[in-house]
């Protein structure tokens, strides 16, 4: 095994992670603070109105990052499960676990922004178009996943259910990626990536950099609180066992 | 004050936008605050039940030496 392996392994038993994670959590809080500040400070003052949208294109300086992380949190989720269910890792089963509802809530927040967005812009607060239902199915995939971990009696069994779920759900990232450039939509394509690099001038990519950033460390925080609350748990029910028995 | 009014105005999509930042905010302080209650309370029953363990420990080990 490489050196990068064994390290990954070293960190990744749950009593190591109690003691990464205390160091790393006031630092992701603090990058959350910080990167929100700035980045709401440039969407909203800083950043001008755009030549064809007016001032709805703020709405995408919350829109965009929630949707990236939408995605985002969905293949960290898809990522892990194969994890857990390739090697059993229980810290990898946490991470799938208590990515979900994070995932979730960036999905529905992506929608509902999306829908703010539509209503002035298209003169629609919703269209059955490929993008927008896609990313529907992505929200119903989060709350699958969720339903069925809590659905058995026994975790182990409920833990593998939402992970083939989770995997086989993991078609549907692709597609909603490319699904403004298979399909006719409303909804516009990548302005950041694209052939001659990103379509989008400055001032309007700080902000929204700056709040993907924010979103991205709001993410790392609130998992780490999750997954910690979920190894703390693990060890409160073995030590009641043992009261228990002995 | 008129600049403030156009700012919350929004050149009339305020409607739109202001919901829009509201909400995300909203939202994710709802699930971080959840999270973080959460992890606390986990932290403090493991806390209590260590420190009755602890104590039920040497109880018994004070039964043993008498």
């Amino acid at each position: 095994m490489d050196a990068a392996g064994k390290m990954f392994l070293k960190h990744a038993n749950p009593q190591r992670f109690l003691g990464l994670s205390a160091v790393v959590l006031p630092w992701a809080a603090g990058a959350t603070v910080v990167l929100v500040t700035a980045g709401v400070y440039l969407a909203l003052f800083a950043s001008p109105p755009d030549y064809q949208q007016g001032e709805t294109v703020r709405i995408m300086y919350v829109h965009v990052p929630a949707a990236w992380m939408a995605m985002f949190c969905y293949s960290i989720m898809a990522a892990a499960s194969a994890a857990m269910l390739t090697w059993k890792h229980p810290l990898a089963a946490m991470v799938a676990k208590c990515t979900a509802p994070i995932g979730a809530s960036f999905t529905f927040l992506a929608l509902l922004t999306g829908s703010l967005w539509g209503k002035p812009m298209w003169d629609a607060w919703w269209v059955w178009d490929a993008r927008l239902t896609s990313v529907l199915v992505l929200l119903f995939l989060y709350l699958g996943y969720i339903a069925l971990h809590n659905a058995f009696d026994d975790p182990g069994r409920g833990s593998r259910a939402a992970s083939v779920l989770a995997l086989v759900g993991f078609v549907n990232v692709p597609i909603i990626k490319f699904s403004v450039d298979w399909w006719n939509t409303l909804h516009q394509p990548s302005s950041m990536v694209t052939a001659e690099g990103p379509a989008i001038h400055a001032s309007m990519l700080a902000p929204l950099l700056v709040m993907a950033g924010a979103y991205t460390a709001y993410y790392v925080w609130v998992l780490l609180l999750r997954v910690r609350g979920e190894i703390i748990a693990v060890k409160i029910r073995a030590l009641q066992m043992r009261q228990a028995g002995g | 004050m008129d600049s403030l009014a156009a700012f919350f105005n929004m050149g009339g999509y305020g409607a739109f936008v202001w919901p829009a930042f509201v909400t995300s905010g909203l939202v994710l302080i709802a699930l971080l605050a959840a999270s973080w209650h959460f992890a606390k309370a986990q932290e403090r029953t493991l806390a209590r039940l260590e420190s009755d363990a602890g104590a039920g420990a040497g109880a018994a080990e004070d039964g043993h030496e008498t």
